[in-house]
C-alpha cells in the first residue's frame, strides 16, 4: 500500500508493520522523516471485525498482538494488566511460529489454559489475532469471521 | 510412570493416528510415528512456550492444520505428550478421552 512522506511526499511502500493502532508510521525511504499519521480505514476494517466477535456472550476478549510492537488493540476485561497480554502474547505466538515452521499447513492454533481457551490466528506476517472464549466449539458464526480474517489478510485487504 | 503401558494404551484409543512422549529436555521418551524428529522439534517448542505461561493451568493445546491431521500437546508431569490425530476424527471428542485417560492413569 502507497503512503506519502508528510515532509519530503516521497512514495512509501508500506505492509501491515507499518500500521498501529490505526496509524501509518514509518521512516521516509527517501528523507528518513519519520511519519505518524491516521489511516481510518485500516482502522475501521480490523475494528468491526473485533466488535463482531467480542459482543457474542462467550467471548471474554479479544485483543491484537503485534510480533515487534506489542499489544495492538486490547478488548480484553481489565483484571489483565497490558504486562499479562504482553506475556501471552509473546509466548503463545513464539509457539505457533514454532510449530509453522514445521508443518506450514497450521492455520489455526488453540490453547486450553485453566479454564479458559485462547484461540489464535495469524492474521499478517507479525500480526495475530487472540480470542479468549469460555467454552468451546466456538459458535460457527465465529468461526467465519476467523476464517474471513485469513482471507482479508491474504488479501491484504486489512490494511 | 510406567511408560510402556502408556504406550500401549494411548495407541488403542480410537482417532489417535500417531503419538509421542516427550521429556523437558526435549528427549524422546517413545513414540508411534513415522517422523519421530520432525514432530518431537514442534511439540518440544510449542509445549516450552506454552508452558512458560503457567505450568499448572496449561491442560491443552491443539493446532490446526489443513489436512485436518491436527496436532495436541498435553502436558504430563514433566513431559509433553504429543498426539497427531486421524483426519476424521473430532478433535473436542479425542482431546476429552485423552484427558479422562490421563487423569485415570495419575
Amino acid at each position: 500500500m502507497i503512503f506519502f512522506c508528510e515532509d519530503c511526499g516521497a512514495k512509501n511502500d508500506l505492509g501491515e508493520a507499518d500500521f498501529n493502532a490505526g496509524k501509518a508510521v514509518f521512516r521516509c525511504c527517501s528523507c528518513q522523516y519519520m511519519n505518524s499519521y491516521p489511516v481510518p480505514g485500516a482502522w475501521n476494517k480490523i475494528d468491526i471485525l473485533l466488535k463482531k466477535i467480542q459482543f457474542h456472550p462467550e467471548i471474554m476478549g479479544i485483543f491484537l498482538y503485534h510480533g515487534k510492537k506489542g499489544i495492538i488493540t486490547n478488548h480484553m476485561p481489565q483484571i489483565l494488566t497490558p504486562a499479562d497480554l504482553e506475556v501471552l502474547g509473546r509466548y503463545l505466538s513464539r509457539s505457533y511460529l514454532a510449530a509453522l515452521s514445521h508443518y506450514s499447513d497450521i492455520h489455526e492454533a488453540m490453547i486450553a489454559i485453566s479454564d479458559k481457551y485462547i484461540t489464535i490466528q495469524r492474521i499478517g506476517l507479525d500480526l495475530f489475532l487472540f480470542v479468549v472464549s469460555t467454552t468451546l466449539p466456538l459458535p460457527e458464526v465465529i468461526k467465519e469471521l476467523l476464517i474471513s480474517a485469513r482471507k482479508k489478510d491474504n488479501g491484504n485487504d486489512f490494511f | 510412570m510406567i511408560f510402556s503401558e502408556t504406550f500401549l494404551h494411548i495407541s488403542k484409543i480410537e482417532g489417535v493416528d500417531e503419538y509421542i512422549f516427550i521429556d523437558n529436555r526435549g528427549n524422546i521418551a517413545g513414540h508411534d510415528i513415522k517422523d519421530p524428529q520432525m514432530v518431537s522439534g514442534m511439540v518440544f517448542s510449542c509445549g516450552r512456550h506454552i508452558r512458560a505461561i503457567g505450568k499448572d493451568n496449561f491442560k491443552y493445546a491443539v493446532f490446526s492444520r489443513k489436512t485436518k491431521k491436527n496436532i495436541i500437546i498435553f502436558p504430563v508431569g514433566n513431559y509433553f505428550l504429543g498426539v497427531v490425530k486421524h483426519e476424521k476424527t473430532d478433535t473436542l471428542v479425542l482431546v476429552n478421552i485423552i484427558l479422562k485417560f490421563l487423569q485415570e492413569l495419575f
